[in-house]
Parts: structure tokens; C-alpha cells; sequence
């Protein structure tokens, strides 16, 4: 499991980054020009000025990254020899697997009633990430209302 | 004469504490940190050189070093400047690592098959070596070019409407669930397309058009927001300059907007589609996989480059090798094919850029 959380993270830091680096670009240049003016050095300036305005920016980025994390399946599938215990053990052999994993490992193979399953838990995985994004939405536009006012 | 009234209003030159502050010179903390990267192999060397015991010791000491001569010599604020300039700096490195690695791996062991025969041949009654990926590589421009045909003017409408005519809340609430619906899992899209399909035509039904319906979920919120992003940018002048020429909305958007949008539409759209041309969970829910080539998208399974991959990978037959090889090729594949597109997408932007000519 550790493995597949190193993967994700690998997979999820490319857009965290880009997230946050147009939230920074946004920081105003008058802060950050008045702030050096001060005589602060640069990571006076960027403590100062840019994080304190890019601070929820930089919560709703991480909180994207999540979802996709949480939606992520084919790397997990390849990764992570899935079991059907659970268990909360990071460095074991046998590992739960993911929602997503799990439903791409046995469609090929279901039918029936486990197409249904497969599906119904495909629908809680899309009510997780849907919270998941809202709530990052949220959080990113919450910032954009007030940004103007500069 | 003259040199005396130069000479006259000679001072003592100001020296207050801030000037006679002493300074580093500028090359000083890069010395520093190579010297410590330079001691870090040393330490390295006395338990066995390796080239990640270096970089850790190294990176370890040459911020040590920076940050206590520093301190010394300039202070404490400048010593917290350059430690985190130092921090962020192997920030970057270590974010770099992966990404240098991944094409690295991907490069070296997937160039040995990225040959004629991987382009020309299927798999259809192929058990061991040999073998290609021709099948593959046009299931997925076939599925990928459908979903682009599917999303394409839903999106772009959707982007029209959203800039040019919606106002109040159900714009708000439009473009609310367009950004959450860029985060849904890809395979949620392919248990979408899947059900759809299967209360239309009944069970078990597989075609290459599903792929592409499953695809097209996952591209027109990606769509709608680059387009939406791009026909914001459009200057209002020209809009009402066409009005009031007395030209009717639908003919201003047609014959202004559009066009001196098109350089960022086409780098949008392109984006987007190299966005999905890579996913394999939707494909592999919906079209599944098949060894010969099937190139009618309504009617069977098909094969695709991101599953053909997949299954190469997890289910090798009895000349494992020989699979696991294809496997990269088909990665590498994939990977020309994004940055193929990427660098499709630069192009239109560069070439159809300068539109106030027009």
C-alpha cells in the first residue's frame, strides 16, 4: 500500500503544482513590490505577501489532487496486488484494495448481479469525489470573489 | 580654480551601520553548497560511494553550510532567506526525479520493439514474439477522433453559451459543475457509458463507440473550461463595435468571436484530446480488447493502445519477454503521442495567434 501511496503522489504532484502556481502568479505585484521596498528579503516577501493570499488556493489545489488520487485506478490496479481483507497495515503483503482498482480488475470478468455491485460502488466512489472536488471548489472560489478588490 | 570649487563640498562619506554591514560575495552561497555537495561525497565514499548517499548528504550539508555561514557573516533574516531558497531549490529537484525517470524507463525499455513490425502487424494469432500493435494504435485514433467529434461542439456550445448568453445563477451553477465534473473518476465515465449502452441495446453489448461516449464525458468539462477561458478573453470593443453595425448576436459570434478566438480554441481542444487519449480504465470497462483489427467502431469489441498495454503487461502468455516488451513499446507509443499533440497545440497557437490582422 505504502508503494501505491508513493505512486499517487508522483501522479498528483504535477497538477497540486500547476494549481498553485497560477494561484501565486495571481498575488498581486504591489504587495510584493511594497514588501521589498520594505527592505524584506525574499522569503519575507513570499511569507508576507504571496502565502497569506494564496493560502486557500493552495488548500483546494491539494484537496483536486485528493481526487484525483481517489479516482485513480489504472496505477493502483498495476501496483497493488489487491486482496479482499482490510486491513490498516501500510507495509504488508496483503493489501485492500481501491474502489476503483477493484472495479477495473473484475468488470471484464462480472456478470449479473456483480456487474450491479461493481457499479453500485462505482456510484459511492462518484459521491466521494464529487464531496471531495465540491468542497475544493468551494474553497478555490471562495478566494476569486474577493480578489478584485485589489 | 576649478579643482578648488570641486574640491569644496568634499564630506566624510556616510557610514551608518547598514552600509558597513558586512556581505557575502555573490557567488559565496553557491560555493558553499557545492562545497558541501562536494563533502557529502566524501562522506559518501567512506561507507561505500553511491550516488544517492552523495546527493542526500550533500544537499543535507551544502544547505548546513549556507545557512550557518550565512547567519554568521549577514545575519539572521538573510540566513532564513537562503535556507528556504535552499529548500524549495531540492523541492524541485526531488519533484524532477520521477518525471526524469518515468521517460528514462519508458525510453530504455521500450525502444528495442519500436519497430515496422510493431506498426504494420496485430496480434491475431500472435502467442509469442513478434507481433504489433496496428490494431491498437488505430482503435485508439478511431475512438479518440470519435470522442473529439462527440465533444467538440457540445463543449464549445456549452462555452458560447456560458460567455456570450447565460447570466445569473444557472451560469454559476453551470460552470460550478463543470469544474467538478473535470475531477470524476475516469472510470465512473466508463460505468456510465457502459449502463447507457446496456439499457439501450440490451447485455453484453460492446463497441468502439462506447469508448468514445465514455471519453467524451471525461472531455467536454475539460473542453468547456479551456474555450470558456479563451472567449473571455475576447476584447468587448469588438463585440459591440459588430452590434453596432446593427449584426445580430448569432452573426457577431459566428463571424467575430469565433475567429479571433480559433488559436486559443484549437490549443484547448488539442490539450484536451491528448487529456484522454491516454486513459485506459473508461476503454477498458466498455471496449475491451481483441487480437485482430476491427476498424467499425458500432459493431465489436476493439483494441486500444492504453489496454492493449494493460493486458500485455498483467496477462503475458507463455514468451513473457516478448510481452512485457510490447507492453513499453505501446507506453512509448503513447507517450509520442500526448507530446505529439502537445507540440500540435503550440503550433496553433503560434501560428494562428496574431488574429488583429484580420
Amino acid at each position: 500500500m505504502f508503494t501505491v501511496g508513493l505512486v499517487l503522489a508522483v501522479m498528483i504532484l504535477p497538477i497540486i503544482s500547476a494549481i498553485s502556481r497560477e494561484v501565486f502568479s495571481q498575488a498581486p505585484a504591489l504587495h510584493r513590490e511594497a514588501a521589498l521596498a520594505l527592505g524584506a528579503t525574499r522569503w519575507e516577501m513570499i511569507r508576507m505577501a504571496v502565502l497569506p493570499y494564496g493560502k486557500s488556493g493552495i488548500i483546494g489545489g491539494a484537496m483536486l489532487g485528493l481526487g484525483r488520487a481517489l479516482g485513480e485506478t489504472m496505477a493502483v490496479a498495476i501496483v497493488l496486488s489487491g486482496g479482499a481483507g482490510a486491513t490498516l497495515n501500510l507495509i504488508s503483503s496483503s493489501n485492500p484494495s481501491t474502489i476503483a482498482s477493484n472495479i477495473a480488475l473484475r468488470f471484464p470478468e462480472a456478470t449479473g448481479l456483480g456487474v450491479n455491485t461493481l457499479i453500485a460502488s462505482g456510484l459511492v466512489l462518484f459521491v466521494i469525489t464529487l464531496v471531495v472536488n465540491m468542497l475544493a471548489r468551494w474553497v478555490v472560489n471562495r478566494r476569486a470573489d474577493f480578489s478584485g478588490a485589489n | 580654480m576649478s579643482t578648488a570649487v570641486q574640491s569644496a563640498p568634499e564630506r566624510p562619506a556616510p557610514q551608518s551601520a547598514v552600509r558597513s554591514r558586512r556581505r557575502l560575495p555573490r557567488l559565496a552561497p553557491l560555493g558553499l553548497y557545492l562545497a558541501g555537495i562536494a563533502l557529502g561525497a566524501g562522506l559518501s565514499a567512506l561507507t561505500g560511494f553511491g550516488v544517492v548517499s552523495t546527493v542526500i548528504y550533500g544537499v543535507l550539508l551544502g544547505t548546513l553550510a549556507v545557512y550557518v555561514v550565512t547567519r554568521a557573516v549577514e545575519g539572521p533574516r538573510k540566513a532564513t532567506d537562503r535556507l528556504v531558497t535552499c529548500l524549495v531549490t531540492t523541492a524541485f529537484g526531488l519533484a524532477m526525479v520521477p518525471l526524469v525517470s518515468l521517460v528514462w524507463t519508458v525510453l530504455d525499455n521500450g525502444l528495442p520493439r519500436l519497430d515496422g513490425q510493431f506498426f504494420t502487424n496485430s496480434m491475431f494469432r500472435v502467442v509469442g514474439e513478434g507481433g504489433g500493435a496496428y490494431h491498437a494504435i488505430l482503435g485508439t485514433l478511431i475512438i479518440t477522433a470519435l470522442a473529439t467529434l462527440i465533444s467538440v461542439p457540445i463543449g464549445l456550445m456549452t462555452a458560447i453559451y456560458l460567455v456570450e448568453y447565460a447570466t445569473g445563477r444557472l451560469k454559476r451553477s453551470i460552470t460550478f459543475f463543470v469544474d467538478v465534473m473535470t475531477g470524476i473518476p475516469s472510470i465512473v465515465a466508463g460505468l456510465f457509458a457502459f449502463a447507457l449502452f446496456t439499457l439501450l441495446f440490451g447485455n453484453d453489448v460492446r463497441m468502439g463507440v462506447m469508448g468514445a461516449v465514455a471519453l467524451s464525458v471525461l472531455m467536454i468539462p475539460v473542453v468547456v473550461r479551456s474555450c470558456e477561458e479563451v472567449l473571455k478573453l475576447v476584447p468587448n470593443e469588438l463585440r459591440e463595435a459588430s452590434y453596432a453595425l446593427g449584426v445580430p448576436k448569432w452573426r457577431t459570434v459566428v463571424k467575430v468571436v469565433l475567429p479571433t478566438a480559433i488559436a486559443g480554441l484549437g490549443t484547448g481542444i488539442t490539450l484536451s484530446v491528448a487529456r484522454v487519449v491516454g486513459e485506459t480504465a473508461p476503454l477498458l470497462v466498455t471496449v475491451g480488447l481483441i487480437t485482430g483489427t476491427n476498424l467499425n467502431p458500432f459493431d465489436g469489441r476493439m483494441a486500444t493502445l492504453p489496454v492493449f498495454a494493460y493486458y500485455q503487461l498483467t496477462q503475458p502468455g507463455t514468451a513473457t519477454q516478448a510481452f512485457l516488451d510490447r507492453a513499453w513499446t505501446a507506453a512509448l507509443v503513447l507517450i509520442i503521442l500526448v507530446m505529439a499533440l502537445n507540440v500540435v497545440a503550440r503550433l496553433i497557437s503560434r501560428f494562428f495567434a496574431p488574429s488583429t490582422g484580420r
